[in-house]
């Protein structure tokens, strides 16, 4: 069968140009390298946020700035892709989010980022934030509770100490007012009855006085009336002298009689003795009567003062406890506020576009347009060129290399011109695109697509063979779009593979067509793009210029 | 009087050895024929000498000037035409010789001058807006040949150029190519078809293993191996 035939000779064909082979194997594996760079170096967490008025530490890639507007400059100009404005509005806590929307893909992932981290993250930490103040609250304000009612009971203790005390001075008023009524007259009497002792103590000592004297003038009658009787007894008849006897008996017993009157005086006169120890008792207990007094008043005045500091005490725990209800007042109304408290959040689109999808995606179609034809219009037509017989014939020639390099690039800058106006009469008749900075867009097609072309051409110049540089050309193509915002967008990429997204020329070409066609900015703004455009084609026209200088060599 | 002098040159890619020690050299007027087995080094030598290719050793003088200083002026005063059309198709006849013309140097003037000449010369006249497309195999060939001396060149290098065409049209060929010839230029030619140089050139070198086995006259030949057709001769040589 001759189907076999030809696939057996075309598998040979294939298989034994190792350039081909390679192309086949190396091209898908390489493009696939870097769709995985790619796609793997996509994270939300790359993406690069500005916040204003909060700190949010879990966001890496977040910058702090100290205004909105630096903020909104800097998501202008591509440096960050969201701006969260953190601030309060009535007392609640309110996020305005500004979203680029420059770029559909751009806004749909950071709308993601914004909501799924940001927003969750604000969430969660501004609930476990109340939970934890609401769990201390309560805490504080079971605490403050205790204290409060610790000192109630201590007021209640200090009302009952002050009323037993209250009590107590009144009954020692009552005391007072019954001692004072016995110690006043008492002590109105003291000098009378220090009178009464001093008299009753002279009548005590006159009378005993005059009763010694008395005793004595009888003692010396009853000796004289015995020595009397002694004597008669002599001198006397009996008769007489029994007369005489009874006489002096009878005076002896009158003297006897006037000794008993005598010691019933002075009986009567130790009465008085009595007397003065009862006055001086007396005296004794006004003196006592008067240090009682002096207690009293004392404690009296004690008592005042115990009132007086139990009062101030009740007084001070009264206006503790006043402070402690405010306080707890405010505690239940902060808890309470914490629970009614909203956080809000408002998404803003950055810029003011219209909602036209093809005005939108006709930067991208642009840029697709001028990358895939300059890259393929130059590869094909060097290839044409180089395996023209008619190529041997010009490099014999004195012209220089320079100039078939120049002449070649031009003529290839001038189908990519003609094809890039033609799209631009398309946009403005039919799409409606603006171009207010017409020379800036010319600037930009003229870098990317003679970069394309220098690159285009190089391949050419290194690859003779048709099939085999038109593949290696289209594999360039596919890895400038993987490299792109269209597979992943450089927002979501790493550093590194953001560098390249960065440098790549197609994706540069689409922003600043994007910048002047959809956003309507002066393009003046992608005054770095340039620079870094300038140099791409300065190196670009270098390596074109070699491979053609190799080109010339291997012929 | 020697227009184009190769003195002992060597070439090698890798290990191979393609050409070693070749010197022999031109004379002004000469048509030169230059023979060899394929893969003798022939096409090297010709790339070495329209300077496509680097030398190892050894050195080229044209008109006495060294080719490693003087490689733009041989380029402009060489022509070089293929056994392939190295024409521009789309183009017209006058188109292609303008096209060439200036990559050499030449003003608008000087080319109207050379190709009013050569389109005489050729037996193009009247050709000259007829895109290259639509003219038959001889038509081609003559245009090929004004094209790669349309600048006036002294020496005119011809890589087998009546291959492929019939008898009478290689004839032809040869009778313009004496007709460039004698206005003054200088050929150098190559072509396995032998009969034909031993019926147009004045010398011929005959190369074999990267040197250049004898580079004589036809009555040198003829002296040294006998009145016999050269392609006898040739085969003598490479034996």
């Amino acid at each position: 069968m001759n189907i076999f035939n030809i696939f057996n000779k075309n598998i040979k064909t294939v298989s034994r140009n190792f350039s081909y082979f390679a192309v086949l194997f190396i091209c898908p594996i390489l493009l696939i390298l870097i769709s995985g760079a790619v796609l793997n170096s996509a994270s939300l967490n790359n993406i690069r946020v500005g916040i204003v008025g909060g700190n949010v530490q879990e966001i890496r890639n977040a910058k702090n700035y100290d205004s909105f507007a630096l903020c909104m400059e800097d998501l202008v100009h591509f440096k960050v892709v969201a701006c969260l404005n953190f601030n309060y509005i009535d007392g609640h806590e309110n996020l305005d989010i500004y979203i680029s929307n420059s770029n559909k893909l751009v806004s749909i992932y950071t709308r993601q980022f914004v909501l799924k981290d940001i927003l969750n993250m604000q969430q969660d930490l501004f609930e476990k934030t109340s939970s934890e103040i609401n769990s201390q609250i309560s805490v504080y304000s079971g605490s403050i509770l205790n204290a409060r009612t610790d000192l109630v009971n201590a007021r209640s203790e200090l009302e009952e100490q002050e009323k037993l005390l209250t009590d107590y001075k009144n009954d020692l008023e009552g005391i007072r007012r019954d001692f004072d009524e016995v110690y006043y007259p008492l002590k109105q009497m003291q000098p009378q009855i220090t009178q009464i002792r001093t008299d009753l103590t002279n009548q005590q000592n006159t009378i005993n006085s005059e009763l010694s004297i008395i005793k004595n003038n009888i003692n010396n009658i009853k000796s004289n009336l015995q020595t009397l009787n002694t004597y008669l007894s002599s001198k006397l008849n009996s008769g007489d002298y029994d007369y005489a006897s009874g006489l002096v008996s009878s005076a002896l017993l009158g003297i006897t009689s006037i000794e008993s009157s005598l010691n019933v005086i002075e009986q009567a006169n130790k009465v008085n003795s009595d007397l003065i120890g009862v006055v001086d008792s007396l005296d004794n207990i006004i003196q006592q009567l008067d240090e009682i007094k002096q207690t009293l008043d004392k404690l009296d005045s004690d008592l005042g003062i115990s009132i007086q500091r139990t009062r101030e005490s009740k007084d001070k725990i009264n206006a503790f406890i006043n402070s402690l209800d405010n306080v707890n007042q405010e505690l239940g109304n902060f808890q309470s506020d914490i629970g009614s408290k909203k956080f809000s959040y408002t998404l803003e689109d950055a810029f003011v576009i219209p909602d036209d999808p093809v005005l939108f995606a006709f930067p991208l179609l642009i840029a697709l347009v001028i990358t895939f034809t300059s890259l393929v219009l130059s590869n094909m037509f060097i290839l044409k060129e180089v395996n023209h017989p008619s190529y041997d014939r010009e490099i014999l020639t004195p012209a220089k290399d320079m100039e078939f390099l120049i002449s070649d690039y031009l003529v290839n800058l001038f189908f990519v011109g003609i094809q890039a106006s033609v799209l631009f009469l398309v946009g403005i008749y039919w799409v409606g695109v603006s171009l207010n900075e017409i020379w800036m867009f010319v600037l930009a097609i003229f870098f990317v697509a003679s970069i394309f072309i220098f690159i285009g051409m190089s391949f050419a110049y290194l690859i003779r063979n048709q099939s085999l540089s038109m593949l290696i050309t289209l594999f360039s193509v596919m890895i400038l779009i993987v490299l792109s915002d269209i597979l992943a967008p450089s927002i979501l990429a790493g550093e590194v593979v953001k560098f390249f997204i960065d440098s790549n020329p197609f994706v540069v070409l689409q922003r600043i067509l994007s910048d002047g066609i959809v956003l309507n900015r002066p393009l003046g703004d992608s005054y770095f793009a340039f620079v870094r455009m300038g140099i791409l084609f300065i190196m670009t026209f270098f390596i074109a210029y070699v491979c053609k200088k190799i080109s010339k060599e291997r012929r | 009087m020697a227009l184009l002098e190769f003195h002992n040159l060597e070439k090698r890619y890798g290990r191979k050895e393609v050409l070693r020690g070749i010197s022999f050299s031109i004379n002004k007027g000469d048509i030169f024929g230059l023979v060899g087995r394929s893969g003798c080094g022939k096409t090297t030598l010709l790339k070495i000498l329209m300077g496509l290719v680097s030398l190892d050793k050894g050195d080229i003088t044209f008109e006495d000037l060294k080719f490693r200083k003087k490689l733009n002026y041989l380029r402009k005063n060489t022509g070089y035409a293929s056994q392939e059309d190295t024409l521009f198709e789309e183009l017209t006849i006058k188109e292609n010789a303008y096209y060439f013309g200036k990559l050499y140097g030449l003003n608008k003037k000087q080319i109207k001058l050379n190709l009013d000449d050569l389109l005489v010369l050729l037996g193009l006249d009247g050709f000259e807006n007829f895109e290259v497309r639509s003219l038959s195999g001889g038509m081609n060939k003559r245009t090929n040949l004004l094209v790669s001396i349309i600048h006036g060149p002294r020496l005119l290098i011809l890589d087998e150029p009546t291959v492929g065409l019939d008898s009478l049209l290689r004839h032809s060929i040869w009778n313009y190519i004496k007709k460039i010839n004698k206005n003054g230029t200088t050929i150098l030619v190559t072509s396995h078809l032998l009969d034909e140089l031993e019926e147009n050139c004045n010398k011929i070198a005959v190369m074999k293993k990267g040197k250049i086995a004898e580079s004589r006259t036809l009555e040198e030949y003829s002296k040294k191996y006998g009145e016999k057709p050269f392609a006898r001769i040739f085969e003598e040589i490479i034996k």
